[in-house]
């Protein structure tokens, strides 16, 4: 009985890719996600095996099924995993990748 | 220093580790960029969608990122206009910051359609909640019509 929940059909989705403004400031990475109709209870950001994957299921529809928008990106050393943060405002995910300490850039003084 | 490389349907598209892209990465970068209809609102066909029920029509225009004071809405019969102005939206931080990826879109644009059924426009509401906009128009048929009591004289 616990198999047959367990391969239960989900409804099919209507996958989309959302378009990404990516910048580069002197502190980090900044990514937004254009995901329309996604509050931010629906939105999944994780990063696995240094792979960074955002999933965020819309209110919207397309052809009779749900839009759920979902991207990943590679992540490299320089990027602080454990302090990245998000957020969402008006439909546009944000994140924040900060640079890890190895990867700022340090100014030495010569005297 | 690049600190990322794009990856899609779990295949590595070009990698930024610090140096240049390859021919192919760039090569196949262009072709993605070709692949319109899977980039979200980018298909060929209009982004403002329409659901007809007995009561109402609803409809939805996603437009994430917008500022609800720059979107107008014009009802005109059975015609309705949605006109969004993006350019006061963004732009500040851009001498800030260097863009790697430029995708999302900023232009204002005008979208209108057509509604196939009787509907009270002036009794049209819109509300803006996460990215999308949403109209609701009563139908004129859901309107009860208004019982008129004559008086006989004589």
């Amino acid at each position: 009985m616990k198999h047959e929940a367990e391969n239960k059909v989900k409804p099919p989705v209507y996958e989309l890719r959302p378009a990404v403004d990516v910048t580069e400031c002197q502190d980090g990475i900044t990514l937004a996600f254009e995901v329309p109709g996604a509050a931010a209870k629906d939105v999944c950001v994780e990063v696995k095996s240094g792979v960074l994957t955002i999933r965020a299921e819309s209110s919207l529809c397309r052809h009779e099924r749900q839009v759920v928008y979902s991207r990943a990106f590679q992540l490299s050393d320089a990027v602080d995993v454990e302090n990245i943060c998000a957020k969402t405002r008006d439909g546009v995910l944000t994140l924040f990748l900060p640079k890890s300490e190895k990867a700022r850039v340090h100014r030495i003084k010569v005297s | 220093m690049n600190m990322l490389a794009r990856h899609n349907n779990n295949s590595l598209e070009f990698a930024l580790h610090g140096g240049l892209p390859s021919f192919e990465s760039m090569l196949r970068r262009f072709f993605e960029m070709a692949d319109y209809d899977h980039v979200a609102g980018r298909g060929s066909e209009g982004r403002m969608t329409m659901k007809i029920s007995d009561a109402e029509v609803r409809l939805q225009l996603p437009c994430a990122g917008c500022k609800k004071e720059n979107i107008s809405i014009e009802v005109v019969n059975d015609f309705v206009t949605v006109r969004v102005d993006q350019e006061k939206c963004c732009g500040e931080d851009e001498k800030k910051h260097r863009y790697i990826i430029r995708e999302r879109c900023f232009t204002s644009f005008e979208e209108s359609i057509k509604i196939p059924v009787a509907v009270v426009g002036p009794e049209a509401k819109a509300e803006y909640t996460d990215g999308v906009l949403t109209i609701t128009i009563p139908r004129e048929s859901a309107r009860k019509p208004a019982a008129h009591s004559v008086k006989v004289e004589g």
